[in-house]
């Protein structure tokens, strides 16, 4: 219905969540791309996923935007 | 936290993720799916969901584990040991007020070898456990009527044991010795057992082997009194007829429990009449300063009760009125009954005829 923003919370460096993502991409033990969104780092696991939202626990590293 | 809440906790979450799935990378990225606990393995995403997410994948014939099953098996099988001991003593527990363990007597000075073969009859062996085949209050009857002898006798039950509850005849009027003026002579042929003298001369020795009419004792030359009691050993014929119907006056075993509050000495129960005619037992609960107290009230009925005796409870009813007999007539606590000896029975239409030799140590004088 509205085309909200997509919202990345970093919480620490063990939480990211992300909230009105379009796709999941690829999922990796080192990373995760959600969108345009790449989150790298170790023991990435996601806890909850939704159709628009995503909670991924971990040791993250780093959050990079990918073209 | 303890184990039980754990187990509690790893159900109701499971609730929302109990199946675990195996789906290829390719199809994961394209599904829009609802999941928890995501994680990638090759070229496999494992997740977990619901029944929803289940049936949902259900058409894409993905490999899937239910984890209730997984729980069952981990939690339920590797403990089915200690939950098998736990429900078998329960079912002990729960048996053992039905189940009979062992019968005993409330006064083991009481102990009758006739009543404790009795009561065994009364019970069917199932494997290694006892039960009652009668209901008690109809055994207790059964046993008045079968035993005659006693002043009182009944069997209750308490956990797993049944108790036997005799009460003797009081024998203590009967135990009286009166002086007589006349001589003390034997009314039996016998071995003089014992003698015992307070008055008289004693014409008798112990071990002598006396015959009927035979003079025991005569009176003092100087009060002219004779107050003696001479044992004899002896065997007696006797012959019993027992009825196969009869009608008593018993407890018919059903009963009323009510309670009642006592101030002083005003009731608060009216003890009216239940039965027509019925016993009342009063058993206190607990008292305060002697004032306000509780008490347990049992009225137990009593009424006509008609008895149908067989062979075996005829037989051990005779056997018990040799032993009332004894106890109705007994004058010194030296008499006994040494053996009973079954010589013959003839049965009728309507009773049983017992003719018996009776081995017994008894006072064998009377005055004349």
């Amino acid at each position: 219905m509205f085309n909200e923003e997509v919202k990345v919370i970093l919480d620490s460096n063990k939480h990211v969540t992300i909230k009105n993502f379009k796709e999941l991409k690829s999922i990796n033990d080192d990373y995760i791309l959600v969108d345009n969104y790449l989150l790298i780092g170790s023991l990435l696991k996601i806890t909850i996923l939704d159709e628009s939202y995503i909670e991924v626990y971990g040791k993250i590293t780093e959050i990079k935007i990918v073209d | 936290m303890g184990k039980l809440q754990k187990l509690k906790s790893l159900i109701k979450l499971h609730k929302l993720f109990h199946y675990e799935f195996r789906i290829p990378k390719e199809l994961f990225y394209k599904l829009k799916l609802k999941a928890y606990f995501i994680s990638s393995s090759d070229d496999f995403i494992i997740c977990y969901g619901n029944k929803k997410l289940y049936n949902y994948l259900k058409e894409y014939d993905i490999l899937y584990v239910d984890q209730y099953k997984v729980v069952f098996k981990k939690v339920i099988l590797n403990k089915i040991i200690i939950i098998l001991t736990f429900i078998l003593i329960c079912l002990i527990f729960l048996s053992s007020s039905y189940f009979i363990r062992e019968i005993k007597f409330k006064d083991e000075s009481m102990y009758d070898y006739r009543v404790y073969s009795y009561v065994n009859s009364k019970l069917d062996k199932k494997w290694f456990l006892y039960s009652l085949n009668e209901d008690i209050n109809s055994i207790s009857l059964s046993l008045r009527a079968t035993f005659p002898n006693y002043a009182y006798i009944g069997i209750s039950k308490s956990g797993g044991a049944l108790i036997i509850d005799i009460e003797k005849i009081d024998v203590k009027q009967n135990n009286k010795v009166l002086k007589n003026k006349n001589s003390l002579i034997s009314n039996y042929n016998a071995v003089i057992y014992s003698i015992n003298c307070k008055e008289g001369v004693v014409l008798v020795n112990l071990n002598q082997s006396i015959k009927k009419g035979e003079v025991l004792v005569t009176p003092n030359g100087e009060s002219g009194y004779c107050d003696a009691v001479v044992l004899g050993s002896l065997a007696e014929y006797k012959t019993v007829v027992v009825k196969k119907e009869k009608i008593i006056f018993d407890y018919t075993g059903k009963f009323i429990r009510k309670y009642n509050i006592r101030f002083g000495n005003n009731n608060l129960l009216n003890y009216k009449n239940i039965y027509d005619n019925q016993t009342i037992e009063l058993k206190s609960i607990f008292e305060i300063f002697n004032y306000i107290k509780l008490d347990k009230v049992y009225y137990y009925e009593k009424d006509f009760i008609k008895l149908v005796y067989n062979y075996e409870d005829a037989y051990n009813y005779a056997i018990s009125t040799i032993y009332y007999n004894l106890e109705l007539y007994r004058k010194s606590t030296l008499e006994k009954i040494n053996n009973i000896k079954l010589l013959n029975y003839e049965e009728n239409e309507d009773s049983f005829t017992f003719f018996f030799l009776v081995n017994e140590i008894k006072s064998i004088g009377i005055y004349s």
